[in-house]
């Protein structure tokens, strides 16, 4: 009898041991997979404070069907390079006649060239100036009154100029 | 009755008896971490969307193109984005202005991809009384932005 009770409360034992290894696994991974969620979360947040720009330089030339603008924008974040695709360039135009033109495109879509590309050739690091030409159709100098140009980099960062 | 039939009789009736008791609460337990698991990935797919209203512009007091970029991790259809319309502090879903919202991305679509920015043209019916306006994006996961421009 003292026998079979010491066998059952070691099996006891044993089975309330095995349950609580089995909920505090789980626990331990809900916890893991949720504090791995939060962090991503969090990541997003901080990117657009992160992948900052800054527009350097705004010109425009004369062409004979219409202007280009050129436009020269300091990749001056802390995140890493810039893909073509996520990074845009608005134009808000205002003529002289007093109507307002807007034009938006992927840097991806657009002749562009990089400053400095020291650091990985073909690719806009921290440090590199990207430089985008707009080519506007019919649209001549004499008729532009105001440009502002606006580039959205890939993960939220606004500079217009 | 003898005693050991008896006893037998009790031990598979309390068997019996504790599995359908823990049947019907592990069925319940599971049903409940199904609800929490779908609130669970709304909160996640709402934490996980992000919308970034990166310039507006006032064409004309009647219409206006809002540049809006998508900076999260999930794709946004731009249709769901509802835009309200005024001068600051008083701005109106465009519906009640007789107006509407064309949302276009370069590739042609209303959905915007992970990191593509695509452009709302919003137009109302009647122009605005003032040249300071504002718009108003409200976005999927029910967080709003809004920019200002003047003409």
């Amino acid at each position: 009898m003292g026998l079979s009770n010491s066998l059952s409360s070691a099996l006891l034992m044993v089975a309330m041991i095995q349950i609580f290894v089995i909920f505090g696994g789980i626990s331990v991974g809900k916890i893991s997979e949720l504090s791995k969620e939060m962090y991503g979360v969090v990541s997003i947040d901080m990117r657009p404070i992160l992948d900052r720009c800054s527009i350097v330089g705004i010109s425009i030339n004369p062409m004979p069907s219409g202007s280009i603008i050129y436009v020269n924008t300091s990749n001056n974040g802390s995140m890493q390079w810039w893909d073509y695709r996520k990074i845009f360039v608005i134009l808000d135009i205002l003529l002289t006649s007093g109507s307002k033109q807007s034009y938006f495109a992927s840097v991806a879509s657009l002749p562009y060239t990089i400053y400095g590309d020291t650091i990985n050739p073909g690719i806009v690091d921290p440090g590199e100036i990207l430089g985008v030409w707009y080519n506007l159709q019919g649209i001549y100098v004499d008729n532009i009154s105001k440009v502002r140009v606006v580039f959205s980099t890939q993960y939220g960062g606004v500079c217009i100029g | 009755m003898s005693t050991p039939i008896v006893e037998g009789i009790l031990i598979v009736a309390s068997i019996a008896i504790a599995s359908i008791l823990s049947g019907v609460v592990l069925s319940k337990v599971y049903s409940i971490e199904s609800v929490l698991s779908q609130i669970a990935s709304l909160e996640k797919a709402n934490a996980q969307t992000r919308i970034k209203l990166v310039y507006l512009v006032c064409v004309s007091s009647s219409n206006f193109i809002a540049y809006v970029k998508n900076t999260g991790i999930l794709s946004v259809n731009m249709s769901m984005i509802d835009v309200l319309v005024g001068p600051p502090g008083s701005e109106k879903p465009i519906w009640m202005l007789g107006g509407s919202a064309y949302p276009i991305t370069q590739r042609g679509s209303q959905i915007l991809m992970q990191g593509e920015m695509g452009g709302i043209n919003i137009t109302i019916q009647s122009p605005l009384d003032t040249t300071i306006i504002s718009v108003r994006l409200i976005y999927p996961n029910g967080i709003s932005e809004y920019a200002i421009c003047s003409l």
